[in-house]
């Protein structure tokens, strides 16, 4: 009886371990499958603005993807979640008030080709 | 007659034993874990860092100082190296699941083919590194030049750091140190290994495939 009982528990670990094997593939699968749209949207939508922002959303999707599933971040403890999404979200706080500084959004040197400087500006490393 | 008395495990005000390790920790976390968790974070701003300078900087070419970087991209085969490194973050979470339930040969399996992805991804780097400096895009060329290799540096390193801590991780399970009871070592360098992935995500998107 009791060596029924620990084949069946035995059985259910290993139903369980394979069932999360299985999401682990199918969400390998799903960014695979995101990964080939970003890659090919350039080429097949003419859309400037819409792709720009279809792009980030895929890349911002398969970001959390990642770090649910995959990191585990959508099981654990709340402490570590809030711990690098802190992280994340002061790098993206100070970043874009970096570039905002530097005028990159409301400059042209941003998302569009831009001003580079004149032809006969000094070399970057000048010789010797 | 004395009496003994057994302290009362102490519970939910933060002090827990954390399974696996048998000490007390005060936010009832493993403080390697956590440890990982907080690095990862300050990550975010290095390389936050990185990827918006080379943002300021890409355009800044003259046309005297060499090509853009954005010029002489091969993006079907960037496209490929992301493929590969997306596939070595599948490999890693399975080598953690199979470390956890104890099946040490598959994690060895997992282990060593996670590493062999990453060692690929930077083959392709390299490989690509060659082809931008014989395009006319050294390291010194112009600004965006040196800001891309300087963002693409570091994430490679990083990478190569992930597949030291892998295959150290494969000669440990090989010499039978490697058991389920440090299942959370494994997870600790999965959490790398994936932010690995997860910059890459972002420099993919940003640096390669936003511009064209």
């Amino acid at each position: 009886m009791s060596t029924a009982v620990a084949s069946h528990h035995d059985s259910i670990d290993i139903d369980h371990d394979s069932h999360h094997d299985l999401l682990y593939v199918k969400v390998a699968a799903i960014l695979a499958i995101i990964t080939a749209a970003e890659v090919s949207l350039p080429y097949i939508a003419d859309v400037e603005g819409a792709v720009l922002v279809a792009m980030l959303v895929m890349m911002a999707v398969k970001f959390f993807m990642v770090g649910a599933y995959f990191m585990h971040l959508k099981d654990d403890a709340n402490l570590l979640r809030r711990v690098f999404i802190g992280g994340l979200a002061l790098a993206g706080v100070v970043y874009l008030a970096a570039l905002a500084a530097f005028a990159w959004f409301s400059d042209s040197n941003g998302l569009n080709e831009g001003t580079p400087p004149p032809a006969d500006a000094p070399p970057l490393f000048p010789e010797g | 007659m004395t009496a003994t008395t057994e302290a009362a495990p102490l519970e939910s005000e933060g002090h827990e034993e954390t399974p696996g390790h048998g000490h007390l920790t005060s936010t009832g976390l493993s403080n390697e874990k956590l440890a990982m968790w907080v690095f990862l974070g300050s990550e975010c701003l290095l390389f936050g860092g990185l990827v918006s300078t080379y943002l300021l900087y890409r355009n800044r070419v003259p046309a005297s100082q060499g090509p853009k970087v954005s010029d002489i991209f091969d993006i079907p085969f960037t496209s490929v190296s992301s493929f590969v490194l997306l596939m070595s973050s599948l490999t890693m979470v399975l080598a953690v699941a199979a470390i956890r339930r104890g099946d040490e040969h598959r994690t060895r399996t997992w282990l060593v083919t996670t590493a062999l992805l990453g060692a690929t991804f930077i083959a392709g780097q390299i490989y690509e590194f060659t082809v931008f400096f014989r395009e006319g895009l050294g390291f010194t060329t112009n600004l965006g030049g040196s800001a891309f290799y300087g963002l693409t540096g570091f994430h490679g390193v990083h990478v190569s750091l992930g597949i030291v801590m892998l295959l150290s991780l494969f000669a440990l399970s090989a010499r039978g140190k490697l058991g389920p009871e440090r299942a959370e070592t494994v997870d600790i360098i999965g959490l790398y290994w994936h932010f690995v992935d997860v910059v890459w995500i972002v420099i993919f998107t940003v640096i390669y495939l936003i511009p064209i």
